[in-house]
């Protein structure tokens, strides 16, 4: 089991961390801790970070994607694809905060960007709509184009129950 | 021009800002928040960024607009039409509705009279009346003003429709300046500032006293002294709107007896007046009586001016009513003075015998010459029907059907005769006219005629020998006379000297009277009785002292023996042709005068029916009606104790206020400076311009666009 943190680039292009393949317990402490400390920051560079991923892994593994997809999208599911087609399995799990797929605002937000120097100032109201339009069109849309390359794609909202998130997944595969 | 009733609820366009406000709150700088998914944020304005700020700008102006239509239909605005006067009190106004209710206002416009027309604007007025207005209706006819209604204002909305829809115009004339000044009055009950008058007339100049103080509102009672009077707005709706309303009019009928038309002839002439300013001409007169037309023709009247139109008629005896029209012009005109009721007492045919007691073969020697002439077919219209026969034809003639016998200087006559005559007086109410003459013993009068004679004969007074020097100069002359009795009436003052200028050279004197039933009509200058009567019996009886030829008087000679000698006859026959009442006029008072001893119980008006009798001490047994419409009115009189009749000649007819056909307007300059000058008065030409001080009111309109910008708010703000 390995772990690769994707970021602006750290040691290697993409990636800000990486865990090497191993097996033994306290390589899952190690794991679990980086998993802890990770913090969201900065922009990522997702489709270097699955390069670097399907190289570190070698033989057929089961790769799991943790990502909202939201940077360069374009880049990001041809590389998942390729993933794919290098015989891995891949496992998407597209994470949302609840406040990005419902939109509740209602005053008037200067909206900043996480990733870059973006912002914009909108009467959530107004554009609400419009703004779940887009989302629905982008989930959906990610969600077909991965499905035609055999990528299975777990949309999860960072609100829901862990367990809830794993146990339909688990199923999931098992059916599969 | 834009005025305000509220003007104070402007103040309220003051809230615009708080949409404005609210625009600018929602531009305040917004909080910050990092946001993953900002490209979907930023696609989403991007499409949506035009649009917004439309929106945005709409919804700010239809607030901005919402507000400022309900706080300019709060002040109620309105658009005041051209020509009315810029010193309109603000405010609710306490309002006085005046409808001219006159004759005038009859006057049709096609199908639609001006009445009509007034009462419908008085009633759109009223529905435009604020809430905050009390209104108050009163109805000008009469002498006396405002003939009902004109009460406090109040809010009493329904009876004030309940008046106006009933309303009728009335056969009077009105007093639109005692109406106006009525109403001003009736304001100051109101405790409301603001007052106005809106009168509806046709503003007839005879209606309106250009010289009358402009109306005013008293001060409130519990007003502090030396608080004034103030000026009521007054707006003057002309029901005609300004156009022309000519008319012609039947102001005046007479009828009197015409010997060219043979016996009972009568002419009936009728003044036709034309108000308009173009002459009429081939204007149809025509009679009628009863109910048939008996007579027509044509006149042309001068614009401005009056024509007679003689109609002639032969009229049966008694009393004839009848009517005179003009033919209704179709386009327009007053009807109720297109025609004129009358009433004439046709006397009835008398039949009279001449006895006389000195036929003479020249025949300006018969004793009974001048008297045949005055009787003659000629100068009665064959009214009279005269037979002479000498003394003692006469004895063996029978009386049956003579209505009166005149006994001219005939000798004492024999017992059967006198005996006959006392009969016919007595119980057939039969009339006796004597003449004296040299035939005339007084003694042997007295015997034969006895209580025929009105008093004894005396003895014979020569007062000058006929013919004699200064004979004219000694001559006896008629002295008092009783000038109001039937048989001088036709005299008028200028007549009476013809009168008094006969010469009388000799004459009866009479004794001391014994009772008191005879009545002395005319004396000589030394008081000795010329003319005397007596009701004998059913009868009357008149002496004349002095002789009917020129024998004794030059006065048969005279212009004026013909009518007395006319008037005696008929008025012996009782078949006096009376005089012909006045015409009462239409919203006057009419006393009935009733005969002696007996007393007018009921009076009955054109419909049939009894009108409240007033009386007055000075006369009890006279009546007095408010004649309150034309036509015919009938009495009815009873003697003490007995049952009521009908008395023909106390019939009369009502004729209409000539001054209520003439619809000529009074002067708008005159008129407004009467009220009061310009600021405070205005005459409005249209109905639109009834309404006077409100003009033509935005407030609905201004409600519904707020309704209108509310809607569109919230579909905006849905979205």
């Amino acid at each position: 089991m390995a772990l690769c943190i994707a970021g602006d680039g750290g040691t290697t292009a993409g990636v800000r961390d990486f865990l090497p393949f191993a097996s033994s317990p306290t390589h899952v402490q190690a794991l679990l801790h980086m998993l802890e400390t990770a913090t969201g920051r900065g922009p990522t560079v997702l489709p270097a970070a699955l390069d670097f991923a399907a190289e570190k892994a070698g033989r057929r593994s089961l790769i799991v994607v943790l990502s909202d997809l939201f940077d360069a999208t374009e880049a990001s599911v041809p590389a998942l694809k390729m993933l794919r087609s290098r015989r891995h399995d891949v496992l998407l799990l597209q994470t949302h905060d609840r406040e990005e797929l419902d939109f509740p605002f209602d005053d008037p937000t200067r909206f900043l960007s996480l990733e870059d120097d973006r912002q914009i100032e909108a009467q959530p109201r107004q554009i609400r709509e419009s703004y779940l339009s887009e989302m629905r069109r982008f989930l959906e849309g990610t969600r077909r184009e991965l499905a035609r390359a055999d990528v299975e794609v777990q949309q999860i909202a960072t609100d829901a129950a862990p367990d809830r998130v794993l146990l339909t997944l688990l199923k999931r595969r098992e059916a599969a | 021009m834009l005025q305000f009733a509220h003007p104070a609820y402007l103040w309220g366009l003051c809230a615009i800002a708080l949409p404005i406000l609210v625009h600018l709150f929602n531009q305040r700088r917004p909080r910050p928040l990092g946001f993953g998914a900002i490209e979907f944020v930023l696609r989403s304005q991007r499409q949506k960024a035009r649009r917004l700020r439309l929106r945005q700008i709409l919804l700010l102006a239809l607030r901005c607009l919402l507000i400022a239509a309900v706080a300019l239909a709060l002040s109620r605005p309105s658009l005041r039409p051209r020509g009315v006067q810029a010193s309109q009190a603000r405010g609710p106004q306490a309002t006085a509705l005046v409808i001219d209710a006159s004759l005038s206002m009859r006057y049709r416009v096609g199908s639609h009279t001006l009445f009509e027309k007034a009462r419908s604007e008085a009633l759109a007025a009223l529905e435009r009346l604020g809430p905050d207005e009390p209104a108050t209706v009163g109805l000008c006819a009469g002498p006396g003003g405002i003939s009902s209604g004109l009460g406090s204002p109040s809010f009493d909305r329904l009876a004030a429709r309940r008046m106006l829809q009933s309303a009728q115009p009335t056969w009077l004339g009105s007093d639109m300046t005692g109406c106006l000044a009525a109403a001003a009055r009736a304001l100051g009950e109101s405790p409301v500032p603001g007052k106005r008058i809106i009168a509806f007339s046709d503003l007839a100049a005879h209606a309106i006293r250009l010289d009358a103080p402009p109306p005013l509102v008293p001060p409130p009672a519990g007003a502090p002294a030396g608080s004034q009077a103030i000026r009521p707005n007054v707006v003057l709706v002309d029901a005609g709107q300004g156009g022309d309303l000519s008319n012609a009019a039947v102001i005046a009928t007479a009828v009197r007896a015409s010997a060219s038309l043979g016996q009972r002839g009568y002419e009936v002439v009728a003044t036709v007046a034309n108000y308009g300013a173009r002459p009429v001409s081939g204007l149809q007169v025509s009679l009628k009586i009863g109910q048939n037309i008996v007579a027509k023709g044509f006149v042309d009247v001068p614009p401005r001016g009056t024509a007679r139109k003689t109609l002639g008629a032969v009229l049966p005896a008694g009393l004839v009513t009848g009517r005179v029209d003009l033919a209704r012009e179709e386009a327009q005109g007053l009807d109720e003075d297109d025609g004129q009721d009358f009433a004439v007492q046709v006397p009835r045919d008398v039949k009279a015998l001449i006895v006389d007691g000195a036929p003479s073969s020249l025949r300006s020697r018969d004793e009974a010459f001048f008297v045949e002439a005055a009787l003659a077919p000629a100068h009665t219209f064959g009214r009279i029907a005269a037979q002479t026969l000498d003394a003692d034809a006469a004895a063996n003639v029978s009386l049956d059907g003579y209505d009166v016998v005149l006994l001219l200087n005939v000798p004492a006559p024999q017992k059967a005769f006198a005996e006959k005559l006392r009969q016919a007086v007595m119980h057939r109410g039969m009339g006796l006219f004597i003449a004296l003459g040299d035939h005339v013993d007084p003694d042997a009068y007295n015997d034969a005629l006895g209580e025929l004679l009105p008093r004894p004969l005396h003895l014979i007074k020569t007062a000058a020998e006929p013919g004699a020097q200064g004979a004219e100069e000694h001559a006896a002359r008629f002295g008092v006379m009783e000038w109001t009795h039937p048989l001088f009436r036709v005299f008028g003052p200028l007549e009476r000297e013809g009168l008094e200028s006969a010469r009388t050279f000799r004459y009866a004197l009479l004794k001391p009277e014994q009772g008191a039933r005879a009545h002395t009509l005319a004396s000589y200058d030394d008081g000795a009785p010329a003319l005397i009567e007596a009701r004998v019996g059913a009868g009357q009886v008149l002496l004349y002292t002095s002789s009917a030829s020129h024998s004794w008087t030059d006065w048969p000679i005279r212009v004026s023996f013909l009518p007395v000698l006319q008037q005696s006859v008929s008025w012996l026959a009782d078949a006096l042709e009376q005089r012909q009442p006045a015409p009462a006029v239409v919203g006057a008072e009419r006393t009935v005068a009733a005969p002696s001893g007996t007393r007018v119980e009921r009076v009955l008006g054109p419909d049939g029916k009894p009108l409240p009798l007033r009386r007055e001490n000075a006369h009890p047994d006279d009546g007095i009606v408010a004649v309150s419409e034309p036509g015919q009115y009938r009495a009815l009189v009873a003697p003490p104790g007995a049952q009521m009749r009908e008395e023909p000649s106390l019939t009369f007819v009502a004729a209409l206020d000539p001054r209520e056909s003439d619809l000529r307007r009074v002067d708008e300059g005159e008129l407004k400076a009467q009220l009061g000058g310009a600021a405070s008065a205005q005459v409005a030409a249209s109905s639109a311009a009834a309404e006077g001080a409100h003009g033509t009111p935005l407030w609905s309109a201004l409600l519904l666009l707020g309704a209108l910008a509310l809607l569109g708010e919230g579909a905006l703000t849905r979205k």
